[in-house]
């Protein structure tokens, strides 16, 4: 039972981790405090389904398990007026429009994957950084994956990965899909950025090469995400051929 | 959230071009400038004389050093800049996107730093 518990958490990672986190991204207003939350409720997960049996719908129990460690963390932060977690860290109001949308919270929704992948691939961010940033967030990859799959030092990732989550923060890169007038333009950069995973995966002969087709399987599934929810661009199709 | 666009410009280029021109890129400059007043990100504006006439200030070991000319030599040089209310980084750069200069030189959109109180 224990293994099987460990098999479902894993699968559950993979398949709905990105999802969750772009809904809370959206709701906390914060790539970091998002991120933690999501680590916490699957450390939890490990501990407590290694006990009791596994949930009859282990995604939901993610959900609701982030939410509340989510509202207990803006708890935490409003009475250590800590406020370097928040956007504009300016403004109190915000935080309670927080609690009332997490606490409305119980399932995920795809137009915020959609989000994230823009905001991922915003052209205002160095592509480098627009690659680690959309292996970590939408393909679920760790630091030392990434590091491993471009041949850089986990330093290296780490900090392009802190420096572009302050860039989106201090910047105001938006967290949305674009205008109707700017979403082609957006999406070519978003292919470009799939396209040099692809590339990564697929041309270079060095390194792991387990993890070299694990590039090229991420950015056909982050490529099946767009496709599934921008169906009429035919470039999608065109990349994915 | 307010961002401060810079334009710069080569500016041996408005030196060079016609009185016609010049006319021209003032009135669409009145027109940008109207335009955001109207639209309500305008917060300020200004357009700055050459780098020839300008002065770099330092202060080492307490004592004040004043050098002719800008803190570097560069191909396009600060030309003027306004400060706007946006709501994100892409309204700026969409605002951006409509000064004149864009079209010549290029305009650099940085987020105004907001100090905690």
């Amino acid at each position: 039972l224990d293994n099987n518990s460990h098999t479902i958490i894993q699968q559950l990672y993979k398949d709905e981790y990105s999802h969750i986190l772009a809904t809370l991204i959206r709701i906390l207003d914060s790539f970091d405090l998002a991120e933690e939350v999501l680590q916490d409720a699957f450390a939890s997960a490990l501990t407590q389904w290694k006990n009791t049996s596994v949930p009859e719908y282990p995604a939901a129990w993610i959900i609701t398990v982030s939410k509340n460690k989510a509202i207990d963390k803006i708890r935490q932060f409003k009475r250590q007026s800590d406020k370097q977690y928040f956007f504009d860290g300016t403004s109190g109001d915000c935080q309670d429009y927080d609690e009332q949308q997490l606490l409305a919270l119980d399932t995920v929704i795809d137009d915020d994957q959609l989000r994230l992948i823009f905001s991922c691939c915003h052209p205002s961010l160095a592509v480098d950084a627009q690659i680690a940033l959309t292996l970590q967030t939408v393909g679920g990859l760790t630091t030392p994956e990434i590091a491993n799959a471009f041949l850089l030092s986990e330093q290296t990732i780490a900090q392009r990965l802190v420096r572009v989550k302050r860039k989106i923060k201090d910047a105001k890169i938006p967290y949305s899909v674009p205008e109707k007038n700017q979403l082609h333009q957006r999406l070519i950069s978003v292919l470009h950025v799939i396209y040099l995973i692809f590339n990564e995966g697929y041309a270079t002969s060095s390194g792991d090469s387990a993890i070299r087709i694990d590039l090229c399987a991420r950015a056909i599934s982050i490529l099946q995400i767009l496709d599934k929810l921008i169906p009429t661009e035919f470039e999608i199709q065109a990349l994915y051929a | 959230m307010q961002y401060l666009l810079l334009i710069y410009d080569n500016e041996s280029n408005f030196g060079d071009c016609s009185e016609n021109d010049k006319n021209q890129v003032m009135a669409d400059y009145g027109a940008f400038t109207q335009s955001i007043i109207d639209s309500g990100n305008f917060k300020a504006g200004e357009a700055l004389l050459p780098t020839t006439t300008a002065t770099t200030v330092r202060v080492r070991d307490g004592k004040i050093a004043t050098t002719d000319g800008p803190f570097a030599e560069t191909k396009e040089q600060l030309g003027g800049y306004y400060l706007v209310d946006a709501k994100d980084i892409d309204e700026a750069t969409e605002i951006a996107s409509r000064i004149p200069t864009a079209k010549l030189g290029s305009i650099e959109v940085r987020p105004i730093m907001v100090f905690d109180k």
